[in-house]
């Protein structure tokens, strides 16, 4: 019964968001209750499909009854249906956080913004859960689609132009994918990931399947934000209604490295990436310059936001930088890393919505937020620890996986590149922190309410305490979700 | 001979002090209470740490598992006989001083100082989890909570001063650790898929050519052992208020540091690595070089709590530098000077406090003739510079009588000689401070001018405990002892 829930979470998800849409024809007032009320039955049904896959195993399902070669499967595992689970968890988390924040700026186009976010996120769960090279396709125009159209929202005089950039760039990235599978539908004469992964064993050599490799890694960059495709990003994400970025850079980042292992893993094996001394070579080289270049370029920026951007960019050369080093530890330290990253970058991007709706958004103007805002600075705090790596916050852990995989392959360019960025994150955000606590004294009001709802507080404690949670379970991630993923890979 | 005894006993220990910190932040406005609790967080942890004593000389270890973090490495804390010497030392000294805070910053009218006492606490509380951490994992993770607890407090008076001394603290503490001691933990971890503290050391005999750079990458990684060059954040550290400086930067973080080295060269690289590769000589000269550096730019600080700065740089290297001669006699002297030291040099910063907040002076020019105005503070301060210099009848003494027999033993008169010249400046810059207090050069009246009763009653305590501890060296003598004998045999 429960195998029909990996079904059930996309197209519910694409239909509800339209019912949620025609609410507005009853009541305006309807849209976002009944939107929360959609996430979180997406959000039940993710934790019962996680639970299920945990308890029976990973399989797979096939749409409409056609077998697997010639209609579309399903394949849901422990990671993927963990990914959904937590983005279904943060999308629900962030609309509630935010439910008074979105009813004030959007007004009566809360209607439309509630079907977008609903198909966002549905586009999302599908990319992660569905088996089928094409069917991914589609599944990412719609999560791109709307996800162009969600960041178009904000600020009157910079979204819209940040949103068509990314509109061009993305779908650029996204045509590539689109190559590169048609590449490989020329070659195999199928689309299913498991029968191409299992027809393209013998073709290793082809220059067809080099090229279908290429552009499809290419694409998913693009799409991933990695260095040096990662130019639509910082504008995209700064210049948006805070909820949003709140909701995107969590996700669509992770999502898409989610593909860049799922298509390069299962698909194409790692053995196909270390089969020339080129491949691990070219992914070193993008990694490393993600991570420095990311942290390099974030000590520049003044607005706070945009500094998170860079961030984020930074995190993508981690989660390349698994995939350049190649060996089991590595990998698990880059997947276990995108799985916290969701949290860490939920929790700075939540956080700092509300430091810049009350302090502005430049850095130099944080003088006494500890003092003004003590939760919420303290909330960005344990962010910005996870983004430096103190544990016992998530981010370490990713890194300390990282590293021992550089150790155990001996790739010390990456080694250095990360302590390094640990290091230049540390100055990054200590910078906010000095200036935050320095620059006058003020009278401590140890007050948290006011300007702010408590849905709002719940939703940066859920955030503060998810990034201890999701550090200190690194053992059972390890061994019931990353584990399970890689082991039939062997690796 | 050890049995493990699976307890809550240490994670009760870390715990006591962190509950208190909401209390603390609640009674923001009643300070009577606030401190009680402070108070009443400190006397129940000791209380704990005491419990668990007469069990662990019986060689018992208490052990618990709060979560399990990779393959063979949890969060997990044991009280072992080094570990209860700390958490004892740390224990009962946080009582005193949290008596002596109630004097010093009231008496100073000091801003912030609900964030003063929460703070503290959770200082304490990753103290002790350093102490009872079980593998090496566990004692980065609350090493770096204890770099982090302590900034604030640091920084207390949040001028310019403190902000740029507060940016070095944390650059050298921060830099080192996740720059140098994580990068050479994770290669420990990945070479022998273990990091709990064991009597053989990690690796098995087996140094691959590059252990004897990732022994140096703990030993300057753990900077708040505050080993030349990774010494400077040390001094700039004293702009914190004098109770900080006494608890934090006589005991709890500097000790912390100190501390993890004893464990990383007796229980992580073992007594074999050190007795046959280059990194024994390197760090005998690195220690040595500490010790003399410290001890000489101490008489050129014209700060006092400068000069106490620097002498406790010079004093931690001590610890190191006994330890890893790894002869029974120097071992054992080391470890007795982690428990000897603190209670000297917490007295010294006890008077430096002291007189600050009587007669509100900090140079050494200007406590010509104070002696006479405050005779208690100068008395506790000659008693307690008598013990770090290590003359008899003071606890100081012992160990560093301990120390240098066990160099001479272990090493022959160069490494003897350096520990016999330090003492020899300790006595130039110490003696003058307390002659000159009472024998002023033009004579002064006889006045008295004391600080606050809160403020001299802890500073007697710490002064009558170090002469005691000559007397009555237990139960640090015997845990040292029977760590010395654990580690022979």
């Amino acid at each position: 019964m429960s195998q029909y829930l990996c079904v059930v979470i996309v197209t519910f998800g694409l239909l509800l968001a339209f019912i949620t849409y025609a609410m507005r024809w009853i009541k305006i007032e309807l849209c976002l209750p009944f939107a929360i009320l959609v996430l979180g039955f997406l959000s039940f049904s993710a934790t019962s499909l996680f639970i299920h896959v945990l308890i029976w195993g990973p399989f797979e399902y096939a749409l409409g009854g056609w077998a697997p070669p010639i209609g579309i499967a399903y394949n849901v595992d422990q990671l993927n249906s963990f990914m959904v689970f937590i983005v279904t968890l943060v999308a629900l988390v962030n609309m509630m956080a935010n439910w008074k924040g979105l009813n004030t700026f959007l007004g009566d186009r809360i209607g439309g913004f509630c079907a977008l976010y609903i198909l966002y996120v549905s586009g999302l769960n599908g990319i992660l859960l569905t088996g089928d090279l094409f069917n991914l396709y589609v599944l990412l125009e719609i999560a791109s689609l709307t996800g162009y159209a969600l960041l178009a929202i904000g600020d009157k005089r910079f979204a819209p132009f940040a949103s068509i950039n990314y509109v061009f760039l993305g779908t650029i990235g996204a045509c590539f994918y689109l190559l590169g599978v048609g590449y490989l539908y020329v070659k195999t004469g199928s689309l299913n990931m498991l029968d191409v992964s299992r027809l393209i064993k013998e073709l290793h050599n082809s220059p067809t399947i080099l090229s279908a490799f290429m552009f499809i890694i290419i694409g998913v960059w693009t799409k991933m934000g990695l260095f040096p495709f990662h130019t639509w990003l910082p504008r995209a994400y700064t210049h948006t209604f805070g909820a949003i970025s709140s909701l995107i850079a969590p996700m669509g980042t992770k999502v898409m490295a989610y593909v860049m292992f799922r298509v390069i893993l299962t698909v194409f094996g790692i053995n196909f990436v270390f089969r020339t001394s080129a491949f691990p070579y070219i992914l070193t080289t993008f990694a490393v310059a993600a991570i420095l270049f990311g942290s390099i370029f974030a000590l520049r920026q003044t607005h706070l936001k945009r500094m998170l951007c860079f961030v984020v960019i930074t995190e993508i050369g981690y989660l390349v930088s698994g995939l350049a080093i190649g060996n089991s530890s590595a990998l698990k330290g880059s997947i276990l890393h995108m799985l916290n990253d969701v949290f860490m970058t939920f929790c700075l991007f939540l956080s700092s919505q509300a430091i810049i709706d009350k302090m502005g958004a430049k850095i130099e103007g944080f003088s006494q937020l500890f003092v003004k805002t003590p939760f919420i600075a303290a909330i960005f705090l344990a962010g910005a620890l996870s983004v430096i790596g103190i544990p016992p916050t998530c981010g370490f852990f990713g890194k300390w996986f990282l590293l021992l995989g550089a150790i155990e392959k001996g790739s010390y360019a990456l080694f250095c590149a990360i302590v390094l960025s640990s290091l230049l994150n540390l100055i990054l955000f200590f910078r906010i922190i000095e200036v935050a606590f320095y620059g006058g004294r003020a009278i401590p009001t140890w007050r948290i309410t006011g300007e702010f709802p408590w849905s709002f507080y719940g939703g940066l404690t859920f955030a503060g305490l998810s990034i201890l949670v999701m550090g200190l379970s690194t053992f059972y991630l390890i061994r019931f979700v990353i584990e399970p993923f890689l082991m039939p890979l062997g690796l | 001979m050890m049995e493990r005894v699976p307890s809550i006993l240490p994670f009760l220990a870390v715990l006591s002090s962190l509950v208190a910190v909401p209390f603390i932040l609640w009674n923001h406005k009643r300070p009577n209470v606030r401190e009680g609790i402070s108070l009443l967080a400190g006397v129940v942890k000791f209380l704990i740490v005491l419990s668990m004593i007469p069990g662990v000389l019986e060689g018992k270890v208490y052990e618990i598992t709060l979560v399990e973090l990779f393959e063979n490495v949890g969060l997990s804390l044991s009280a072992d006989l080094l570990g209860c010497l700390f958490a004892l030392v740390a224990s009962f000294l946080w009582i005193v001083t949290s008596i002596y805070s109630i004097g010093y910053m009231r008496g100073l009218k000091e801003h912030s100082q609900t964030r003063y006492y929460a703070f503290f606490a959770l200082a304490l509380s990753s103290t002790m989890g350093v102490a009872f951490a079980k593998n090496l994992l566990t004692l980065y993770i609350f090493y770096e909570l204890l770099s982090l607890s302590t900034y604030p407090l640091v920084t207390h008076h949040q001028d310019s001063e403190a902000r740029s001394s507060g940016r070095k603290y944390l650059t050298y503490l921060l830099g080192a650790s996740v720059g140098l001691a994580l990068p050479a933990i994770i290669w420990l971890y990945s070479h022998s898929n273990t990091l709990d503290f064991q009597p053989q050391g990690l690796l098995k005999g087996i140094y691959p050519s590059e252990t004897g750079i990732v022994f140096f990458m703990l030993i300057f990684g753990f900077a708040k052992a505050a080993i030349v060059p990774f010494h400077a954040w040390l001094p700039a550290a004293m702009v914190a208020p004098t109770p900080v400086s006494a608890l934090l930067h006589a005991v709890a973080v500097v000790k912390a540091g100190a501390f993890s080295l004893v464990r990383v060269i007796l229980e992580i690289f073992g007594q074999g690595f050190l007795a046959e590769s280059w990194a024994g000589p390197g760090l005998y000269i690195a220690t040595s070089l500490t010790i003399l550096f410290g001890s000489l730019m101490a008489m050129y600080q014209k700060e006092l709590k400068r000069i106490l700065a620097f002498s406790t740089v010079s004093q931690l290297s001590y610890i190191v530098l006994g330890v890893s001669i790894l002869s029974p006699l120097a071992v054992k002297g080391g470890i007795l000077h982690l428990a000897m030291h603190a209670f000297g040099k917490i007295t010294l910063f006890f008077a430096a406090g002291a007189i600050y907040v009587a007669v509100h002076k900090k140079f050494i020019q200007e406590m010509e003739g104070l002696g006479r105005y405050m005779p208690i503070t100068f008395g506790a301060f000659f008693l307690a510079s008598l013990s770090i210099i290590g003359l008899p009848p003071l606890g100081g003494f012992l160990s560093k009588w301990n120390l240098a027999l066990g160099a001479y033993q272990g090493m022959g008169l160069s490494i003897m000689g350096v520990f016999l010249l330090s003492s020899l400046l300790n006595v130039a810059y110490f003696i003058p401070i307390a002659y000159k207090a009472f024998f002023p050069s033009e004579p002064v009246k006889w006045e008295f001018k004391e600080a606050p009763l809160f403020c001299l009653v802890p500073m007697v305590i710490t002064a009558i405990i170090s002469v005691l501890l000559f007397f009555y060296p237990n139960p640090f003598l015997r845990i040292a002892e029977y760590l010395t004998k654990s580690l022979g045999g």
